[in-house]
């Protein structure tokens, strides 16, 4: 028997791309695809550089 | 209180103790319990079990439908994959006579490295389209899918022979490993969602520090799935070395050692892995160390000790704190964000237990899964 009922976590699953120029950094919902270390579309700020997805993680929903 | 002649307050009376129905109401209970008291524990801990073999029998099953559907949505197989999914997942593996431990690790390893090659034949086999990442992916779902099988068919096995022969101290130890089993279970079903979509897992945060560190040189295949690269730093040199992703592996960082040492000796090796952490710990909180920091069976960590005792190199340990679920599930937001200051931890390392002019070894340990380099 359980003493303390556990609260289920659900996470959700984000990506976050950086430029390597003006290190603009981005975090949108995770698309089928991306991979850490993956250049992505252009830099919206400076529009010279490619981003790159530097980080995926969970977080949990609220 | 008078109902129809009785006098209740008198027939329970607790200060005469001469009353029959008394004197019965107290002593019955005790004979019953005496004689049937374990039967009775048994059946209300053989309703527990049983809920929590429900539960690992849906995951099995659930789990073993996402696999199938998956492998036919994303290799188009020209054959039903069906049968050849189900005969794997009761596939088993021998390990060897232990009466006489001396030489058993290359033996484990033989027979671990037949099971690896083997399914990794097979799966390929499957379709022509299948990338290298998806048969990846699958190869890991698959493990997952086998173990929640052999769970189910282990706790079911134990509760059945305990109920057969009304066991009742049988049934004890698997009451109380439940919990742990249906924490893993529970972690195993989660992972196929990750291994599915290719989302990095807890265990990738040791490649994914190597890997950034990676990033701009050119690296080179030096074992089955691994990749080294060199670079500089602080005039000593680098040699890092991972898993190739972004597929589901763990490469095969031991034979890539014994391979470099033949030709590059390093003065030291530091491994970043993700480790257990206790209840109570933070997830993604650091610890710093000595010694091979790299799970499975014992055979890599093994193979990595004899060669660094052999030729005299230190090794550096740096772990990630997380929960078994943690560890197999989507990597969290709290152990992403340890990957900056376990970089600077490397480095300090680096730094003081080096000259300038020698070499240092960082491996990065783990499953790769959506994480390249």
């Amino acid at each position: 028997m359980r003493l303390f009922k556990k609260k289920e976590e659900v996470l959700d699953p984000y990506t976050v791309e950086q430029c390597n120029r003006c290190n603009k950094t981005s975090q949108h919902k995770f698309k089928v695809g991306d991979y850490v270390f993956k250049m992505a579309e252009k830099c919206p700020s400076c529009g010279n550089e490619q981003m790159m997805i530097t980080k995926i993680f969970g977080e949990v929903s609220k | 209180m008078d109902f129809l002649g009785t006098n209740l307050d008198k027939l329970f009376s607790s200060t005469d103790n001469s009353n029959p129905l008394m004197w019965l109401v107290w002593i019955l209970p005790i004979f019953v319990f005496m004689l049937y008291g374990q039967r009775i524990q048994l059946h209300v801990t053989s309703s527990e079990i049983n809920k929590g073999l429900e539960k690992l029998k849906l995951y099995r099953d659930d789990t073993r439908k996402e696999l199938i559907a998956y492998v036919k949505n994303t290799a188009n197989p020209s054959t039903d994959p069906t049968v050849f999914l189900d005969r794997y997942f009761e596939y088993f593996t021998i390990m060897p006579v232990d009466m006489d431990p001396n030489g058993i690790v290359p033996k484990i390893k033989h027979i671990m490295r037949t099971r690896e090659d083997s399914t990794r034949e097979q799966v390929k086999s499957l379709s022509p389209n299948m990338s290298h990442v998806q048969a990846s992916q699958v190869i890991n779902i698959l493990e997952a899918v086998t173990t929640l099988n052999m769970l189910y068919k282990m706790v079911r096995h134990f509760f059945l022979t305990a109920k057969k022969q009304n066991n009742f101290p049988l049934i004890l130890p698997l009451q109380m490993m439940m919990p742990f089993i249906l924490e893993e279970a529970e972690a195993l079903k989660i992972a196929v969602s990750a291994f599915k979509q290719g989302q990095p897992i807890g265990d990738g945060i040791g490649p994914m520090i190597v890997g950034k560190m990676m990033l701009g040189t050119e690296k080179k295949t030096v074992a089955l799935e691994t990749v080294m690269s060199e670079k500089d730093f602080e005039g000593r040199k680098l040699c890092l070395l991972k898993a190739e992703g972004p597929a589901a592996t763990v490469g095969r960082p031991a034979d890539a050692l014994e391979k470099m040492i033949s030709e590059n000796k390093p003065d030291i090796i530091v491994m970043v892995d993700a480790a257990l952490k206790l209840e109570g710990e933070e997830t993604g909180s650091i610890a710093q160390g000595f010694g091979a920091a790299i799970g499975g069976v014992g055979t890599e960590r093994f193979q990595i000790e004899e060669v660094a005792t052999k030729h005299n190199i230190p090794i550096y340990a740096i772990v990630i704190k997380q929960s078994i679920k943690e560890a197999i599930t989507l990597m969290k937001k709290e152990i992403a964000d340890s990957s900056d200051k376990v970089s600077t931890q490397v480095y300090d390392i680096i730094k003081n237990a080096t000259k300038p002019g020698q070499c240092a070894l960082v491996i990065g340990v783990g499953n790769t899964l959506g994480v390249s380099q």
